[in-house]
């Protein structure tokens, strides 16, 4: 089992019936406002899931030599552009007859390691991001992270990793 | 309809682990654990817990609520009072497929028994399946009977206790 790229990486997990098989090694990283754990592993390729505090926002930021894709789970969060420029979701803030959020599913374009940025709202969020990882083993995005850190706690998470 | 919080679990696994999360209460954090709700249907949920690394819960009950918990990741001391509470660290190895030799493992915690987690440098992932026998379900670190966490969780608990008492005032 192999994949040319993360849109068919995504594409297999999914269809896969989405595989829950959390890695021993480096599964579960948080930061001051997101808690992340990896559901999926295989070779250069994971699939994790984040869960977002309310009412918070990430500096801009990139994952140098990461192709992802986001998948909308829940909450209220939207994801900016290079130059902090979000979308506006307040559109789609409202469920489905079956409970979920309308946008559970839908998916943000793809990135090659461009800047970005997160915000979440006052009930917070989670998502998940499919992951290729061009030269390095995976880990976690949020270790792998050029720009100002989110904080106190996800500067001790990065320093305990490379300990 | 579910009898019972493990036929939930059994039935929950048995078709494909569906991943709907609600619209409606789906993100909760303490001090040092954040939980999505990944599925909620009538009295019965599933959440996902994310914890911090060298974190615990003092001993706590969830009023009302039947759980049963699913080990994912990490490393987690779940304590049940007056119970056998093997040390787990003897089984903090990974398995040949890569995961951890207890991904998969569960226990069950009964409505009203006294329960407590402590988290090793790992962290941890657990999943909790819950049947709320009287009340709609939102997320058990909000249905909490014992020490809070900590400040964060302590706030929390408060804000949500003054909304109560603002409803019903209403």
């Amino acid at each position: 089992m192999t994949f040319a790229s993360v849109d068919q990486f995504k594409n297999w997990w999914l269809k896969a019936g989405r595989p829950m098989k959390p890695p021993f090694k480096n599964c579960i990283h948080t930061t001051d406002i997101a808690y992340a754990m990896c559901l999926y592993r295989k070779d250069q390729f994971q699939v994790e899931l984040y869960i977002c505090k309310p009412n918070t926002e990430s500096p801009v930021h990139s994952h140098p030599n990461v192709d992802s894709i986001s998948m909308y789970l829940t909450g209220d969060l939207s994801f900016s552009d290079e130059n902090g420029n979000y979308k506006d979701l307040s559109a789609y803030q409202w469920p489905k007859e079956n409970g979920a959020h309308m946008l559970l599913g839908k998916t943000a374009d793809k990135n090659n390691g461009k800047p970005h940025a997160l915000r979440t709202g006052s009930t917070g969020g989670s998502f998940l991001i499919f992951e290729r990882w061009l030269k390095d083993n995976p880990s976690s995005v949020t270790l792998h992270w050029e720009g100002d850190l989110v904080g106190k706690k996800h500067a001790q998470t990065i320093k305990e990793y490379h300990a | 309809m579910h009898k019972t919080v493990e036929q939930f679990r059994d039935w929950y696994f048995k078709n494909g682990a569906p991943l709907r999360p609600p619209f409606h209460d789906p993100v909760f954090y303490t001090d040092n654990a954040m939980s999505l709700c990944l599925f909620r249907e009538g009295q019965y949920q599933v959440e996902l817990y994310i914890t911090e690394p060298n974190s615990t819960s003092p001993p706590h009950t969830h009023p009302g609520v039947d759980s049963c918990f699913v080990y994912l990741a990490g490393n987690i001391q779940f304590n049940l009072e007056d119970r056998d509470n093997p040390d787990v660290s003897q089984w903090q190895t990974e398995k040949a497929d890569g995961t951890h030799a207890l991904f998969g493992k569960t226990v069950s915690s009964p409505d009203g028994i006294p329960h407590w987690l402590l988290i090793g440098k790992e962290g941890g992932a657990f999943l909790s399946f819950e049947y709320w026998k009287d009340k709609a379900p939102v997320s058990v670190t909000m249905n909490w009977e014992g020490e809070p966490v900590g400040q964060v969780h302590s706030k929390i608990l408060e804000q949500n206790l003054n909304d109560h008492i603002s409803e019903r005032a209403a």
